[in-house]
């Protein structure tokens, strides 16, 4: 499904990270390793955000030599997201819906599964940290993608989200079969943290257990 | 400098003047070089009979202040934001010292941030003094004292009160039609919102200069625009800095586009349309100049120069994470590039060439692009 082929990622002329070769199969992952270990890093060059050496392929496309039918496959969410305070959360979500083709009736369904409707038409500015990340979480779940890529995507939320998001993931892998690569750093006793792998970035280099 | 001025400075001061090192050396160069170099006068010549000039003539006068007044309000805007910023939430520490004493710092901090205009001033009023124009140069000063003390009395108050932060913004900014996709109507909106007041002094110099050169040329019996072009060109180069701003949001507040399934050519598109719009004020004025003070062929020479010129400036940033200082030698070469062109081949290949230049460098930088954090 996801494989990586003599990837290597430089910072400043350091090697942050090397892998030679990794083949993921579909399902759960948590991507797991110290601060500074190259998580974030792993995660960003699957997405297709930052370059790199070497190549990514997702269902045999490869990312540097078909870049945008790889990015319909997969989606990203970022550990403490960014986005135009000027903008209304809606704006972003409509954005998101016209570019992965997605029906207003789904998009509202994700909204409710959030709750995120009391605020969406807000502008950016007036979110807290844990509303603006649901938004992000909502904008990677918008579409049918197959791989959905997130950096601590718990972090921040409330009990209520933090249940939701859990419950939601869960339920699209065993739907439709959606792979989730996940990184965090808590080791939570849930449902959804006990029925995933585990790969462990070390020594700018990955294991899985 | 004692700490809490100190502080103050730093927060302020230091990072107002850097974040518009770029908006400072365009006007410098403009106010001390370009102009002085164009009048043929030596530069107090120049300078004297310009504030003579300004205080003798009412409405002149006027506009001299409007443009302080935009001055002003972006570093009042700057302050204000800067204020509410995260990282400066020790500021209100400040609200401990005495009302007077709060005011009494930021009247100096207003003081610095208004300097390149208040050093102008006190030109304005010495030549005002030796003219004997007494009347103009009291409202000049008491322009430049306002312009120091309204804002100041202002920061303290927002300081005291964080609510009062609406006041300031414009909510949601200027609205823009729906007839582009979402994404160049964000970059819009960022220009709308962040950047108006660059956008408009960069339209107004850009504009300004094309008319009224154009318009002297042939008054003046001549049609070589090519001295016109010069100055239309140089206009076009400051709206660079524009566009640095939008790559410098883009990579802050959507990073998360790059990852979206968008072709690169609907990518290419959408930046094309971004410079469109961007430049609109400067096609519409070529557009008015035709066909009295401009031959036809001149006008679309100029407008696809421009419009050559800006696409390839865009895709530039995707080459490599500059600097805005290195980004700005670029920017000073492709000057001197368009100078040499000008005078040997002509506009015509320089804008069929940089049209495919901008193509090129943007399809090898955009997905190797990345914001490098440097040591």
């Amino acid at each position: 499904m996801l494989q990586l082929s003599a990837v290597q990622k430089f910072y400043n002329k350091d090697l942050i990270l090397d892998i030679p070769q990794l083949h993921l199969e579909s399902g759960i992952y948590w991507v797991k390793g110290a601060n500074g270990s190259g998580k974030t890093t792993l995660l960003k060059m699957i997405a297709g955000l930052i370059p790199f050496k070497g190549d990514i392929s997702f269902k045999n496309t490869s990312l540097q030599n078909d870049p945008l039918a790889y990015r319909q496959m997969v989606s990203w969410a970022e550990a403490e997201p960014l986005f135009p305070l000027f903008m209304t959360g809606m704006e972003l979500v409509c954005l998101y819906g016209s570019i992965r083709n997605i029906s207003k009736k789904d998009i509202a369904e994700l909204l409710e599964i959030f709750s995120l409707h009391d605020y969406v038409n807000n502008s950016i500015g007036t979110y807290s940290a844990g509303m603006t990340k649901k938004l992000s979480l909502v904008l990677a779940f918008i579409g049918n993608t197959s791989l959905i890529v997130l950096d601590e995507p718990l972090i921040t939320l409330d009990p209520y989200a933090f249940t939701a998001a859990c419950k939601f993931i869960l339920e699209r892998f065993k739907n439709t079969g959606t792979a989730f690569l996940m990184s965090s750093h808590q080791d939570l006793d849930t449902e959804l943290t006990l029925s995933g792998k585990e790969i462990t970035v070390i020594n700018r280099s990955v294991l899985i257990k | 400098m004692n700490s809490p001025f100190k502080i103050l400075f730093r927060s302020f001061v230091q990072s107002f003047y850097k974040e518009n090192a770029g908006f400072f050396v365009f006007l410098f160069t403009m106010m001390f070089y370009i102009v002085v170099q164009l009048n043929g006068a030596g530069l107090f010549a120049y300078h004297y009979s310009l504030a003579s000039g300004t205080l003798k003539n009412n409405s002149f006068l006027l506009i001299v202040f409007f443009g302080w007044l935009l001055y002003a309000r972006k570093y009042v805007a700057f302050v204000s934001n800067t204020i509410y910023k995260q990282e400066y939430s020790f500021l209100y520490i400040f609200n401990c010292l005495g009302k007077a004493k709060r005011l009494r710092l930021f009247v100096f901090i207003e003081l610095l941030l208004l300097l390149p205009i208040l050093l102008y001033g006190v030109f304005m009023i010495l030549v005002g003094l030796q003219q004997h124009l007494y009347f103009p140069l009291l409202s000049v000063m008491l322009f430049l004292m306002s312009l120091c003390i309204v804002p100041a009395a202002w920061h303290v108050y927002l300081l005291n009160d964080p609510s009062k932060r609406s006041l300031l913004q414009w909510k949601n900014g200027i609205m823009l039609p729906r007839l582009l996709s979402p994404y160049p109507i964000i970059l819009l909106r960022f220009v709308a919102n962040k950047q108006r007041i660059m956008w408009a002094g960069v339209k107004l110099f850009t504009c300004g200069v094309l008319y009224k050169l154009a318009q002297n040329n042939v008054e003046a019996g001549g049609f070589d625009n090519r001295f016109t072009f010069i100055f239309f060109n140089f206009g076009i180069l400051a709206n660079g800095i524009i566009m640095y701003r939008i790559r410098e949001f883009e990579e802050t507040s959507l990073s998360f586009y790059r990852g979206v399934p968008v072709s690169l050519i609907k990518r290419f598109i959408q930046y094309a349309l971004t410079c469109l719009v961007l430049l609109l004020p400067e096609f519409i004025t070529a557009g008015m100049l035709v066909p009295v003070y401009l031959h036809y062929e001149d006008a679309i020479r100029f407008i696809l120069c421009g419009y050559s010129l800006l696409l390839l400036m865009n895709s530039i940033t995707f080459l490599k994470n500059f600097s805005m200082q290195e980004y700005l030698k670029i920017l000073l070469l492709i000057f001197c590039v368009q100078y040499l062109f000008l005078l040997t081949i002509g506009l015509t290949v320089l804008y069929l060439l940089f049209f495919i230049l901008a193509g090129i460098l943007f399809s090898k930088g955009y997905y190797k692009f990345e914001q490098v954090i440097k040591k």
